[in-house]
């Protein structure tokens, strides 16, 4: 038996307090109170333009015209937006990330307006009437890869979604563009999925050591690392998968699939870059945070080999690229290339994020088969 | 017929792409300095600096080397440009051999360069548009170097 919550009357016996009795007294007698008429204006005659009138108004438009440059240290933990004037006595959110260089990368706010204006449908915009039975190899391939996906990608909406909350209202760009990434992958897992069970092959096996580095991410103790793992690490890898599954591709629906999914993918780890690059240069205690993000991703490449050596995802992929089981050593000679490629994407990430990895890390420069 | 590649070819390509506004506008809007470079099978580079501008290339350049003024320059033999396009206008569209993901990825016969990984994502950002760019290669009456 559930019990209803107690009323409170505010000792006005109603469910008003004094001050709204009050102001009901004086609106029945046609007083309007019109204070917030003799507010402060601080942004009254201000009129944003659109730089591009054929793109509409952006962020960059209205950042531009006021209050876009957020500060280093709000004072407020606060909703109210940047800009606005606010009450004194407002409740403390407790955001934990209070501090710009905690969450913000310099094109994050671009970011945002190209990733709303990239939204695809995974129902609509996929032409899955052009997928066509596939040799039984190839198909348990494609699902091979198709159920990893599945399984990987909503793990970078999971991520955004633990740490957004608690990321101080005043940076909303970096807020709002990670909710384009939730989306993103809410997507990507959509797609992968009704790709995976809409061609006779259905979905496949998941792995304990994904899972494992999955958890890795989700549970990472700060949001710097864990998006250096998931931005620049896992997505980076991925996003080489993207475009592995767009070369591999056998009729327009797979084209198309990846070649949306590459879009997306190369956004969150453009962010992620570049927010790790903002973190490393304003550091208060910039060489210690150099230092750290060295031994992390000391133990977070070991996931590269973890990756590429799994043969639940290279096999399926060599496969893929030699046309079939029969063709999979020719296949594997792409999977070296595969190799040389994310390994040197990710050191130039690296690289230009501040911390260069390329003569101490342990990743080997070639395939080790 | 314009003749592929000049200058002129780029710019019949970019005023197609423009009458399909709708398209690009579905895509999202570019900007970004997109270089060409083309190895004329042993007889000199041409180079080209296409300029993406919400959704349409705003000016086309013919430069000498398009690399340093470009996000990124997409690169290779004569050859093979050559037969990307032809691939485009017979099939309407690329086969799914001759995308521009396809023929990038390996580094043959197409060649992806940036000055650094960040403007090299653009390439992947804005895939569709510089796709659907190329695509317009199917209107474009086009007499081929030999």
């Amino acid at each position: 038996m559930t019990q209803a919550p107690p009323v409170s009357t505010n000792g006005t016996g109603t469910i008003f307090t004094p001050d709204q009795l009050t102001y009901i007294d004086e609106l029945k007698k046609g007083r309007f109170d019109l204070q917030w008429l003799k507010d402060p204006k601080p942004n009254w005659g201000i009129r944003a333009e659109m730089r591009k009138p054929d793109r509409g108004l952006t962020l960059q438009d209205i950042n531009a015209a006021y209050a876009g440059e957020p500060e280093d240290k709000p004072a407020l933990r606060t909703m109210a937006p940047r800009g606005s004037v606010v009450d004194d006595d407002v409740p403390d959110m407790g955001y934990t990330y209070n501090e710009k260089y905690q969450v913000w990368a310099d094109n994050v706010v671009a970011l945002y307006e190209e990733a709303t204006a990239r939204q695809w449908s995974a129902t609509r915009d996929i032409p899955w009437d052009e997928l066509k039975p596939l040799p039984d190899d190839l198909e348990r391939a494609q699902c091979q890869i198709a159920t990893l996906l599945t399984e990987v990608e909503m793990i970078a909406s999971d991520f955004p979604a633990k740490w957004v909350w608690q990321m101080n209202q005043h940076f909303h760009e970096v807020k709002m563009f990670l909710c384009t990434q939730a989306m993103d992958e809410a997507r990507h897992l959509e797609v992968f999925r009704k790709r995976a069970l809409a061609n006779g092959g259905g979905l496949m096996r998941c792995l304990t050591g994904t899972e494992v580095f999955l958890k890795t991410i989700l549970h990472a103790p700060t949001y710097v690392q864990g998006s250096f793992l998931m931005h620049v690490l896992g997505e980076g890898l991925i996003l080489d998968i993207f475009r592995s599954g767009e070369f591999l591709a056998k009729n327009k629906t797979e084209k198309e699939i990846y070649r949306l999914c590459i879009q997306d993918e190369a956004r969150h780890v453009s962010y992620g870059t570049m927010h790790l690059k903002y973190f490393l240069a304003h550091h208060p205690e910039r060489e210690k945070a150099i230092a750290e993000m060295h031994q992390l991703a000391e133990v977070a490449e070991l996931g590269i080999p973890g990756f590429l050596t799994n043969p639940y995802i290279i096999e399926p992929l060599a496969v893929l690229m030699g046309d079939g089981v029969k063709g999979i050593d020719k296949g594997m000679e792409a999977i070296r290339l595969v190799w040389v490629r994310m390994r040197e994407e990710y050191l130039n990430r690296c690289a230009l994020a501040g911390f260069d990895r390329r003569a101490i890390t342990k990743v080997p420069a070639d395939a080790p088969f | 017929m314009t003749s592929f590649p000049s200058r002129q070819w780029f710019e019949d390509l970019a005023s197609r792409a423009a009458d399909d506004e709708e398209l690009f506008k579905k895509l999202g809007y570019v900007e970004a300095k997109v270089g060409i470079k083309i190895d004329a099978n042993g007889r000199g580079t041409r180079g080209y600096l296409l300029d993406f501008s919400g959704y349409r290339v705003s000016s086309v350049a013919e430069v000498a080397d398009p690399v340093p003024q470009s996000d990124f320059t997409i690169e290779g033999t004569l050859t093979a440009w050559t037969d990307m396009v032809r691939n485009i206008q017979e099939n309407g569209e690329p086969d799914l051999e001759h995308t521009l993901n396809r023929l990038t990825m390996a580094g043959v016969p197409l060649k992806l360069v940036a000055s650094d990984q960040l403007q090299a994502d653009i390439f992947f950002r804005m895939n569709q548009s510089f796709q659907a760019f190329f695509n317009e290669a199917v209107k474009v009456p086009t007499e081929f170097a030999s």
